[in-house]
């Protein structure tokens, strides 16, 4: 019904990557052109923001995944989770407006890693908030259900935000028909690779687990073909679970098909990322359990020593030698948790001291949606605040 | 009075179940401009719930877990059956049939009851130009494309169909659940959705949205669509709800964009609401008037429907991607032709009619017991073999039906018309035929009835009112542009 030229309000700088639906722009809003007649102020904000158009298909509607990313992320609002500013909908397409991230970890890590790998603080600082994007998920009842480091992205501030919510789904609804066809293979879990519809919140922990061994190693940690190869990828480094492993398995998921699985003995962790600190294995370990039922909650992982104690440092750095990873300033989680009813079931974390004195100032958000209730003054030169400074945090 | 009373009990009954606090049941306030007469204006009088400030609305993200509520004044005098809790509801396991019946009852009676308010014509319809609560702490927190859908009628108007559908809810409901199985809580969303939508639109612009005979039916197909793909990983293409629901593809991919943004998207129902509704709803079912209704004696197609039972059963499990829906038996005799010709010459006489409000006969015949006759020929509708998307990846699980569907989606705006064609080639040719033919009757309505409605609005309220030819050719298709001025118009 909307006919307003929605994209007056917007100047193209430069197309994105493919995400997964359609193509986003990043944009600056433009204040002269905003005269968008619903709105009752311009926009006077010069921030970038991600546009991502989505087509109305004429078969199938909108989008099962537009409509899933946009009414799950407007329930999501974190610093550690890519903000959905607005919707706009014009003839044939709706558009989102997300914050704009500069690149997602699969490119920071190609371009800042070596060799991908990337430093023990920066793994740290991103396992933490990826940690805590995916609590805040599993807390107001959401599986994101395809984390992976191309659907993580990084801000010039090195802040970590989850994005790309189009697989996800409310899981406090029993709607009892879950797929098994979801996550990207490597990142996939092993109940899920075995066929279980009955997974949970341990689905996404396990490519969280994933995603922490990449960024240490610089290399995917298990890269299977097809299921069956995933899931003797993952048998050769965990190995081959115990016939009453399975049994048990079966009996919390009766769906998963149970094959005969060449046995393969546990390896030694350390010997496959040997650059990792002993609390890096050890929390590694807890979160690539073959069995969900045992692997680590994001919130008990966020508690894990490995952030948590002080003395260690990441990678089996002195002490002291390594500053804290960068986090989330407390007063992000604080106001991210307005608005939401299961907040309450959110455990305030607290985190390492802060590091980065620029990563306070980022603009406080309403809980609205509205771009123009947002830090209008930022301007585009204080977009990125500590950019040099901040080692790690500029791209380009 | 007996009226009044009853509809004071069905908008409480949803209002009850409101997640927010400060806004027991505002839905239907009258608009501020209405006068006494607002009565006409499908408004019961204020009950007390409903007179709970609307205005400071607020927040509209629904904290429920933080607000469940202990019943609301209203609650007490539902019925003798509210004084006796009812047991904890198993909401999967509750027969969906059962559960479909009681919704249809529940919305049905809300319709019917809006629909013996509803005024006739009178200068209390919605207003014009509703002016947005810019200052409600609401306003800001709403997408664009929700406050644009808010502020123009014709979003709201989308959903009016042009005449009241013959089919029963009940039967509408059941034949959703036939062919595009889904689980309980696909349904009882329905419930959740249609009191945001009323919700929204009050707080936000002050208007009200009224759920009558006209735009139920509209309302639940939309309603499933979007909870479906929303809830579910297992849902089924667009045009096969559009088949099953008996209206063009186009059209209820329009629905289903309306009903997104009329609830601004907010989609996400915590269990504890989701309960809530459903212990609400069988509440309702333990009231007298709930059963009051005899169940229509079901006609042969409804007979076959009543396979629905075996195949309910298995509903609330996984209907698998690969295993869609068995594929719609052929229909029973059908009177097509019948229909056909009735349904033609309807059109031609509301086509030209300037004041397109139906006979005022339909709508109370809406609940009759007889229209369940007419809807049979319905019923006979055979969607194509079932097409079941499996959202992940894009991957997708079809049956090698698929381009068939394709094929047919294109003519899907026959619908509910078509004979059974599940199987059959040869009724599959016959159908095409008519399906060509009919969509060339209406194809340019299809393409341009959105934009027309726009500007239909305006011309018929200007009173010249010829704007509305060519708008509906079938009942359950309806039209979205004359909502406002069947409500007005004599």
């Amino acid at each position: 019904m909307s006919s307003q030229p929605q994209n007056s309000k917007f100047i193209q700088l430069e197309k994105l990557g493919m995400m997964n639906l359609s193509r986003p722009f990043p944009s600056p809003n433009s204040s002269h052109q905003a005269k968008e007649p619903m709105l009752q102020s311009i926009k006077t904000t010069n921030e970038i923001v991600a546009l991502k158009e989505i087509n109305l298909d004429a078969e199938e509607g909108t989008p099962s995944t537009a409509i899933r990313e946009v009414s799950l992320m407007k329930e999501l609002k974190h610093v550690n989770i890519v903000r959905l500013h607005d919707v706009m909908h014009s003839e044939s397409k709706l558009t989102l407006v997300f914050e704009y991230c500069e690149q997602d970890l699969k490119k920071y890590m190609d371009t800042h890693g070596d060799r991908g790998a990337l430093d023990p603080v920066t793994v740290r600082s991103f396992m933490y908030q990826l940690l805590k994007g995916t609590a805040f998920c599993h807390d107001n009842q959401i599986l994101h259900r395809d984390l992976k480091p191309q659907n993580l992205l990084i801000n010039r501030k090195g802040e970590l935000k989850v994005g790309d919510f189009g697989l996800a789904r409310a899981f406090g609804v029993p709607v009892n028909t879950f797929s098994n066809e979801v996550v990207t293979l490597w990142y996939r879990a092993p109940d899920v690779l075995m066929g279980s519809r009955t997974y949970s919140t341990s689905i996404d922990i396990w490519s969280c687990g994933c995603i922490f061994a990449e960024m240490i190693t610089g290399t995917p940690l298990f890269r299977g073909r097809d299921n069956q190869d995933q899931l003797l990828h993952i048998m050769r480094i965990i190995g081959t679970p115990s016939d009453a492993q399975f049994r048990k398995m079966l009996k919390d998921s009766p769906e998963i098909q149970v094959k005969q699985f060449q046995r393969y003995p546990k390896l030694n962790l350390e010997q496959v990322l040997p650059k990792a600190s002993r609390e890096a294995i050890d929390l590694l370990e807890k979160l690539i359990k073959f069995d969900p039922t045992e692997r680590i909650s994001a919130n008990e992982a966020l508690n894990h020593p490995y952030f948590t104690n002080p003395n260690s440092a990441p990678y089996g750095a002195p002490p002291g030698a390594m500053p804290p990873p960068a986090f989330m300033p407390q007063h992000h989680s604080s106001h991210a948790n307005v608005n939401h009813g299961h907040a309450q079931a959110h455990i305030p974390q607290q985190p390492p001291p802060q590091m980065y004195p620029m990563m306070g100032q980022q603009q406080q958000m309403q809980p609205g949606m509205d771009p123009r209730m947002h830090a209008p003054q930022q301007g585009r030169q204080h977009m990125y605040p500590g950019q040099q400074q901040y080692g790690y945090g500029a791209p380009r | 009075m007996e009226i009044g009373h009853r509809t004071q009990r069905r908008l409480d009954m949803l209002a009850v179940a409101q997640p927010l606090p400060d806004l027991v049941g505002p839905h239907r306030i009258p608009n501020p401009p209405s006068s006494s007469s607002s009565s006409s204006y499908r408004k019961p009088a204020p009950t007390p719930a409903t007179t709970t400030s609307s205005s400071s609305a607020h927040s509209a993200r629904p904290t429920v877990q933080l607000h469940i509520q202990s019943p609301p004044p209203p609650a007490p005098h539902l019925s003798p059956a509210s004084s006796s809790a009812p047991p904890p509801l198993n909401i999967h396991s509750y027969p969906a049939p059962d559960l479909l019946r009681l919704l249809a009852s529940l919305l049905t009676q809300i319709a019917a009851t809006n629909d013996s308010l509803s005024p006739l014509p009178s200068p209390t319809s919605p207003q014009s130009a509703p002016h947005p609560h810019t200052h409600s702490a609401l306003w800001p927190t709403l997408t664009s494309a929700s406050r644009i859908a808010l502020t123009t009628p014709a979003a709201t108007l989308t959903f009016h169909a042009r005449n009241v559908p013959t089919i029963s809810l009940e039967a509408y409901l059941l034949r959703i659940l036939k062919y595009c199985p889904t689980t309980n809580e696909v349904f009882l969303a329905l419930l959740v959705y249609f009191d945001r939508m009323s919700k929204l639109s009050q707080d936000a612009v002050a208007r009200s949205f009224v759920i009558d005979s006209f735009n139920i039916h509209r309302l639940v197909i939309a309603g499933v669509t979007v909870a479906s793909k929303f809830f579910s990983d297992v849902f089924y293409t667009n045009s096969r709800y559009a088949k099953v629901g008996g209206l063009p593809l186009a059209e209820l991919n329009q629905l289903e964009l309306q009903f997104l943004l009329l609830n601004d998207f907010r989609l996400v129902i915590s269990t504890a609401e989701m309960q809530r509704y459903a212990e609400q709803l069988i509440l309702f079912s333990s009231s007298p008037e709930a059963t009051a209704p005899p169940p229509p004696p079901k006609p042969p197609a409804f007979q076959q429907m009543g396979a629905i039972d075996a195949y309910g059963g298995a509903v609330p499990s996984h209907p698998e991607p690969t295993h869609p829906p068995p594929a719609p038996s052929p229909a029973p005799s059908i009177s097509d032709a019948d229909t056909e010709t009735e349904t033609e010459a309807e059109t031609e006489t509301t086509d030209d009619e300037p004041t397109i409000r139906p006979a005022r006969g339909s709508v109370s015949v809406f609940s009759d017991a007889g229209s369940v006759y007419s809807f049979q020929s319905s019923v006979a509708d055979e969607s194509e073999a079932g097409e079941c998307v499996a959202e992940d990846e894009g991957e997708t699980a079809r049956t090698p039906a698929r381009p068939r569907g394709r094929e047919r989606s294109k003519s899907s705006a026959s619908g509910v018309w078509d004979t059974g064609d599940e199987g059959g080639d040869e009724s599959e040719d016959a159908d095409a035929d008519t399906d060509e033919a009919w969509e060339e009757g209406s194809a340019d309505e299809d393409s341009n009835g959105r934009t027309k409605t726009l500007v239909g609005i305006g011309r018929v309220r200007r009173g010249s009112g010829g704007s509305a030819k060519g708008r509906v050719r079938k009942r359950v298709r309806g039209v979205p542009l004359d909502a406002d001025t069947l409500m007005r118009s004599p």
